[in-house]
């Protein structure tokens, strides 16, 4: 997945041109690829962290609900939850 | 005017020009020319080697070539100065071989040039040097002049000034060939001083307790705007396990408008003292009149529980929900009621508004009349929540649980969409919503503007 920076216009934040870095997941670990030191750090400890989310609980019919619950890094969900946070980092995967 | 005479005045005129150009361009090629010619016989340009302004006329017209014109004669003299230096040069070689009785060429006899020249310079350098020694000595009622100093530090390397020396000499040779340099005390010292600094930083000095005075970088926050290391630039992305302690929200809340204040007291039931109730009714107002009107008339209720009371309290919650764990709010379709912590509205709440979330389920419910909601038979929410499934370009979801469903995206975009950024660690923006999933944007837009105008 390649990372790119968020790039403020008169239409909204867009992905900018050249990419930042990239980051994979093969089912354990995830590898990050940024050459800006700084950065990939900040990212390293975003996707080392356990993530606190939000989990459905009950159903349509009956009660809609939700509790949060915490994910541990080497997991897809962690993965997903991390690349979602990546806006507050100014990255989008592209 | 006589036109005659006019003819003749422009022709004249045309000429004087014709002709001016033709001497420009002459002098312009001729200059060229010469360059080229001095480039070729590797001259100097003297214009190139005059610092001052001074001296730039005459080497403007020096380089000109002064054989042309005869009166500068400057380029010609350095050009005869510079052949000269290297004749004197060889002549005084030939005569310091024929000397020596060796043949100036050999690799021993420059080797023996090289170190004279050097010990020459370093006789210049210190010069003054001594000087200044010779004078220090005479206060101190020593006999010895600058040279004896030489002659000493050189017969006796145990006396008191060559202990002074910064730097000993590695090899008898060199002692030999170099004359000893004497620094002036203020200079030892900083040259001591300088070598001091050098240990301390492979050493490092011990390090002394801060004082109360002096601002920790950690504890002082923001040192310089520019500081992107702590977090004024960039988000401070924490981990999100940790436990919050959630303050109390008690931002001052405006009056609300008369008809919505009696929209929202006819949909809440709780106790209307307490501060949670007139949260619960600003929150609810970001719906809009319209919006309210057409939940109330459905018959949406929402009960706020009593404080400190989790939301099992509630008898519908504790019978479909059990044992479950939830947490902020829930909605129950079947009785069209919304039930709310108190401690979800009192208190700052995080990542999101479980109000204005769980009330878009109730709104999506009124919207889809008595046939479910509204969200799973919407053409625009099904397609945009399509396009997120599918990582469509310009399509995102908040979090795995805005894409659990179709009516959960669409309560999550209405509450990006109300959201005023007033939550802790607010997972999706309505700025987000707006960049990252225009579609469902615009789409909660024009609904709200269709039903609240």
């Amino acid at each position: 997945m390649v990372l790119y920076p968020l790039r403020s216009g008169n239409e909204g934040r867009k992905a900018g041109e050249f990419p930042v870095g990239q980051i994979h997941f093969d089912g354990q670990t995830v590898s990050i690829e940024c050459p800006d030191r700084d950065l990939l750090a900040r990212l390293r400890e975003l996707f080392a962290q356990p993530r606190r989310v939000r989990a459905v609980r009950g159903d349509q019919e009956q009660v809609m609900a939700h509790t949060w619950i915490t994910l541990e890094p080497g997991t897809e969900q962690h993965f997903s939850a991390c690349v979602a946070r990546l806006h507050h980092f100014g990255l989008v995967p592209g | 005017m006589d036109p005659l005479y006019q003819l003749i005045y422009q022709s004249t005129q045309q000429r004087m020009t014709e002709n001016t150009q033709k001497s420009s361009d002459l002098l312009r090629i001729q200059k060229k020319e010469l360059k080229e010619k001095s480039s070729r016989a590797n001259e100097l340009d003297s214009a190139e080697l005059s610092p001052d302004l001074n001296s730039m006329g005459e080497d403007l017209m020096g380089s000109m070539d002064p054989d042309m014109f005869g009166r500068s004669n400057s380029a010609e003299r350095f050009k005869r100065a510079w052949e000269e230096e290297p004749e004197e040069r060889k002549e005084q070689d030939e005569e310091e071989g024929e000397e020596e009785g060796e043949p100036g060429g050999t690799a021993e006899a420059l080797a023996e040039e090289k170190r004279r020249s050097e010990s020459e310079r370093s006789q210049l350098e210190s010069i003054p040097e001594s000087k200044s020694d010779s004078r220090s000595d005479s206060e101190s009622d020593s006999e010895s002049d600058s040279s004896e100093t030489e002659s000493d530090s050189e017969s006796e390397p145990d006396s008191d000034e060559a202990e002074e020396e910064p730097e000993e000499p590695n090899s008898e040779a060199e002692a030999e060939d170099l004359p000893t340099v004497v620094l002036e005390p203020d200079v030892l010292d900083r040259s001591q001083a300088s070598l001091e600094a050098t240990d301390t930083v492979e050493a490092p000095a011990p390090v002394e307790a801060p004082s109360e005075e002096k601002l920790e970088p950690a504890a002082s926050g923001f040192t310089s705007l520019l500081d992107q290391g702590s977090g004024f630039l960039r988000s401070d992305v924490k981990a999100d396990t940790a436990e919050l302690v959630l303050e109390p929200d008690d931002l001052p809340l405006p009056e609300l408008p008369p008809g919505l204040a009696d929209l929202t007291a006819r949909l809440i039931s709780g106790d209307s003292s307490r501060p949670g109730y007139r949260r619960l009714a600003h929150l609810l107002s970001r719906f809009g009149a319209g919006v309210l009107r057409m939940a109330l008339r459905e018959k949406v209720q929402v009960y706020l529980l009593p404080p400190g009371n989790r939301l099992h309290a509630h008898p519908l919650v504790a019978n479909l929900l059990e044992d479950e764990e939830v947490e902020g709010a829930v909605y129950i379709p079947e009785k069209r009621t919304m039930v709310v912590e108190d401690s979800c509205v009192a208190r700052v709440p995080r990542g999101f508004h479980p109000v204005l979330y769980y009330f878009a389920h109730a709104f999506d419910h009124v919207l889809g009349g008595g046939e479910g909601y509204a969200s799973l038979k919407s053409a625009a929410v099904v397609a945009s929540y399509e396009s997120c499934r599918q990582s469509l370009a310009g399509h995102r979801f908040a979090d795995d649980l805005a894409g659990a469903s179709p009516v959960h995206y669409f309560a999550q975009a209405v509450e990006s969409y109300l959201g005023e950024n007033d939550s802790l660690e607010p997972l999706w923006s309505r700025d987000d919503l707006y960049d990252f999933d225009r579609s469902i944007y615009d789409y909660v837009d024009y609904l709200f503007r269709r039903i609240n105008r």
